[in-house]
C-alpha cells in the first residue's frame, strides 16, 4: 500500500505576505493550489523550503549499527 | 452608500500580497463588439461578442526576493496561469466590499525596468485570462 508523501515546509522569507502568512511564519505544500504555484514561490524567493530537524536518536541509531 | 476614497485596496498575485506596491489598480469589464447591423436598418445593432476582462495593476517595482519583480517576472511569458484577487478594501469580502479574481491568469506582457531619472520606478501589469471563466466577481 502506497503511503501518502509528506507535506513539504516552507517559511515565508519575503517581505510580502503570502497566502495570508506574513514573514516568518510557515506553510505547506498543502496549501498551495497547484505545484506552479509552489514552485513559483520558491524561484520567487516569496517562500523557502524549511529542512526538518533529524529526528532525535537518529544519529545514535547509525553509530549504534 | 457613501462614497469612497480608494485607499486599502488589496492585491495578490499568485498568492503573494502585493498591495503595499499598488499605485493603481482597474478591473475593466468589457465585451467585444459586433455589428449585426443589416439591410434595412436604420439605426446601428449590435450584439455582445465573447468577453475581454483583465485586471490591471500598475505597481512600484521592488527587486528584492518575494516582491514585485521576483514575484512577476517567472509568470510572464508562461501558459501555466496562476491565480490573482483584487478586494476594494481589506476585510472580509462582502457586496459592500466586492472582489474580483482571475482563478488562471497569464501575463503576457511585463517590463521589469521602467522609469526616467528622479521618478518613482514603476510598472505596468495587464492580468487576461487563460480561459475558464473569465474575471469574477466575489460577493461572499
Amino acid at each position: 500500500m502506497a503511503q501518502a508523501k509528506a507535506a513539504k515546509s516552507y517559511e515565508v522569507t519575503g517581505r510580502q505576505a503570502v497566502l495570508g502568512r506574513a514573514q516568518g511564519e510557515r506553510l505547506t505544500s498543502n496549501d498551495f493550489t497547484d505545484p506552479n504555484q509552489e514552485a513559483r514561490l520558491v524561484e520567487s524567493g516569496a517562500i523557502t523550503p524549511v529542512t526538518p530537524a533529524p529526528a532525535s536518536g537518529d544519529k545514535k541509531d547509525k553509530e549504534s549499527q | 452608500m457613501a462614497k469612497s476614497i480608494l485607499r486599502d485596496a488589496k492585491v495578490f498575485v499568485n498568492g503573494v500580497d502585493l498591495s503595499d506596491h499598488v499605485q493603481k489598480v482597474t478591473v475593466p469589464k468589457k465585451a467585444d463588439e459586433q455589428d449585426v447591423t443589416a439591410m434595412g436598418a436604420k439605426s446601428k445593432e449590435t450584439l455582445l461578442g465573447i468577453s475581454d476582462d483583465s485586471i490591471q495593476v500598475t505597481f512600484f517595482q521592488d527587486h528584492e526576493e518575494g516582491s514585485v519583480n521576483r514575484t512577476l517576472a517567472p509568470l510572464q511569458g508562461s501558459n501555466t496561469p496562476f491565480p490573482i484577487k483584487v478586494l476594494h478594501a481589506s476585510g472580509t469580502v462582502s457586496k459592500t466590499n466586492p472582489g474580483w479574481e482571475i482563478e488562471e491568469a497569464i501575463l503576457p506582457e511585463y517590463t521589469p525596468l521602467d522609469g526616467q531619472v528622479g521618478s518613482a520606478e514603476t510598472t505596468d501589469c495587464t492580468f487576461k485570462p487563460a480561459g475558464g471563466e473569465g474575471c469574477k466577481e466575489l460577493t461572499s
